[in-house]
């Protein structure tokens, strides 16, 4: 048989995919289509034995005040840790854009911390953290600004606590793709309202942003995804304590299916909250449909 | 009335001085950990804030007492394997995306996996590979890894092939190489930058995981890094000395690596999960 050219090339190319779309379907589709299957059963984590017990694990879930408030938490730690990722890492973007000596070692500096393990920040912000020896609560004691050292992992500060360290370990993403972002504006437009005698403020709401859009959204999905879907900073931080004041779906999932020996809950769990984060991601994408 | 050469001169040093705020958010906690490393246990606890001597004592101790070197040696082969093979498959993929026209946007299909979260994955994941004698295993973990690394390094991977004219493996196969040829010979040597920034990402990621290593790793010897050091951090009275230690043993590599890199990762080769050019 002979083929033309044209199809060769197409065979080729589809070719050098199968090894990918092989890892793909072992390593990703396959086990979420498994624990969508899990989901609905009574599959324990050492136990053979396993019976559908159709929506059982999710009628659990409805009626179990723990589910509602790690939804509740985990919207919450999501949003504010996007929220303050944000702020400070478009705020720094902007400053790094400027023109100035040693620029590039800022940049360098500032988004050198990506790289660097979960483990590390949450070791360091235990110690600094450290109700007795910490340097934070030794800081603020010597300024005055505390008669007894605080526990920031309590109950009133550990959501707190964790968003802080979400914040140090992640917002050097931001920074890294505002700073290319910003950099593309073409300097006329500034140049072009300061003549028309237009503030600095105005100048962020009206090129700044407008052309940083497309960035920002991607900013924002990307960054809340991981968020929301979030699990090894909390639970080496507090592990979801103290009594679930940090719990969000990704640790409950977690502590039923491997604590509670239960992975047939646990799968209800996490399925349920890519479910609500997919809702979360389309009211996203169609409020953007609608500017 | 101040010059207009002065007033920019006002301006940069405003724009330093103020970005010292991020900068010290950033790097103070770094020098912390690095400072109490070697501070003493007795100025560790006590009052004292900047150490009246330094020693290497919590250096010792994490070797002498844990099984530091050990996680660092596994931690280094998961990521080695993991590199290899999620470098292997996307150099294959990321030449096709690059090169041919497909109907679908393997954008999409990466940001569909990177909504799964890690931990639904990870309960299935565990069933099976305990079922094909992967736990316990560099290569499971290694596997395990790939998973949301695969699909990035495609995309990046086919953004930099992208840069590379296709008219050089036109000429090639014109000179009777094959595809396969044009791409070994022609493309990937003029892609190392790119495929050097891209292994680090995949590197770094891999040791910096914790779920899947804590999850798929039962056995003590086949611990990796930062599961290990965790369960150092657990219990009542903590040898904060030695745990900075290993933070900054764990830090060095990376540091390393992105001493290598930085340009390309600063250069915006983050645009290729945007999806831009």
């Amino acid at each position: 048989m002979d083929l033309s050219f044209e199809r060769k090339e197409q065979l080729f190319s589809y070719t050098l995919l199968i090894p990918l779309f092989i890892m793909i379907a072992g390593l990703a589709v396959f086990p979420i289509v498994y624990a969508l299957v899990l989901s609905f059963t009574d599959r324990g984590l050492f136990s053979t034995s396993t019976n559908f017990i159709g929506l059982a694990n999710y009628l659990k879930l409805g009626y179990s005040q723990e589910f509602w408030q790690s939804l509740l938490n985990n919207i919450i730690y999501a949003v504010s840790c996007v929220a303050f990722q944000i702020t400070t890492g478009l705020a720094t973007a902007m400053l790094l854009v400027r023109k100035f000596r040693g620029n590039y070692y800022f940049r360098a500096m500032l988004t050198f911390p990506y790289l660097v393990p979960t483990i590390v920040a949450v070791l360091v912000f235990k110690w600094m953290l450290n109700d007795v020896f910490g340097i934070v609560n030794r800081m603020l004691l010597a300024a005055g600004l505390l008669d007894a050292g605080v526990g920031w992992f309590d109950m009133k500060r550990a959501m707190f606590s964790v968003v802080l360290v979400s914040v140090w370990r992640f917002f050097p993403f931001a920074i890294m793709l505002f700073v290319p972002a910003l950099e593309a504006i073409p300097q006329e437009y500034y140049e072009a309202a300061r003549v028309d005698g237009a503030s600095a403020i105005q100048q962020f709401f009206h090129i700044t942003l407008p052309q940083i859009k497309e960035v920002l959204f991607v900013v924002i999905v990307l960054r809340g995804i991981w968020m929301f879907n979030m699990f090894d900073v909390i639970w080496l931080l507090t592990g979801g304590g103290p009594v679930g004041k940090t719990e969000i779906l990704p640790i409950l999932a977690y502590l039923q299916a491997f604590q509670g020996y239960s992975v047939g809950l646990g799968s209800a769990t996490a399925t349920a909250g890519l479910v609500v984060l997919v809702i979360l991601l389309s009211l996203f994408y169609r409020m953007r449909g609608r500017k | 009335m101040i010059s207009l050469e002065a007033q920019e001169r006002i301006r940069r040093i405003g724009t330093v001085l103020t970005l010292l705020l991020p900068l010290s958010f950033v790097a103070f906690p770094y020098l912390w950990m690095t400072l109490s490393s070697f501070s003493p246990d007795k100025d560790l606890f006590s009052d004292r804030t900047i150490p009246a001597t330094l020693t290497l004592l919590h250096y010792r101790h994490l070797f002498e007492r844990t099984s530091f070197e050990r996680q660092f040696l596994n931690s280094v082969i998961v990521a080695v394997v993991a590199t290899t093979i999620c470098l292997a498959v996307s150099i294959l993929s990321g030449y096709s995306l690059s090169r041919f026209r497909h109907r679908w946007s393997f954008e999409r299909v990466m940001l569909l996996i990177y909504t799964i979260p890690p931990v639904l994955l990870i309960i299935p994941t565990l069933l099976v590979f305990a079922k094909l004698h992967l736990t316990n295993t560099y290569l499971g973990l290694a596997l395990g890894h790939s998973t949301f690394m695969l699909p990035f390094a495609a995309l990046i991977l086919a953004a930099y092939f992208n840069n590379i004219p296709t008219t050089l493996d036109e000429a090639a196969m014109v000179d009777g190489m094959s595809r396969i040829g044009a791409l070994v010979r022609i493309v990937l040597p003029m892609a190392i930058p790119g495929i050097a920034a891209t292994a680090v990402i995949i590197f770094a990621n891999s040791w910096n995981d914790y779920m899947f290593a804590f999850t798929l790793i039962a056995s003590k010897e086949m611990q990796t890094l930062p599961v290990g050091v965790a369960e150092l951090s657990e219990g009542q009275t903590l040898q904060w000395g030695m745990l900075m230690a290993a933070a900054v043993l764990i830090t060095i590599p990376m540091l390393v690596f992105f001493l290598f890199v930085q340009r390309r990762i600063l250069s915006g080769f983050i645009f290729a999960i945007t999806g831009e050019k």
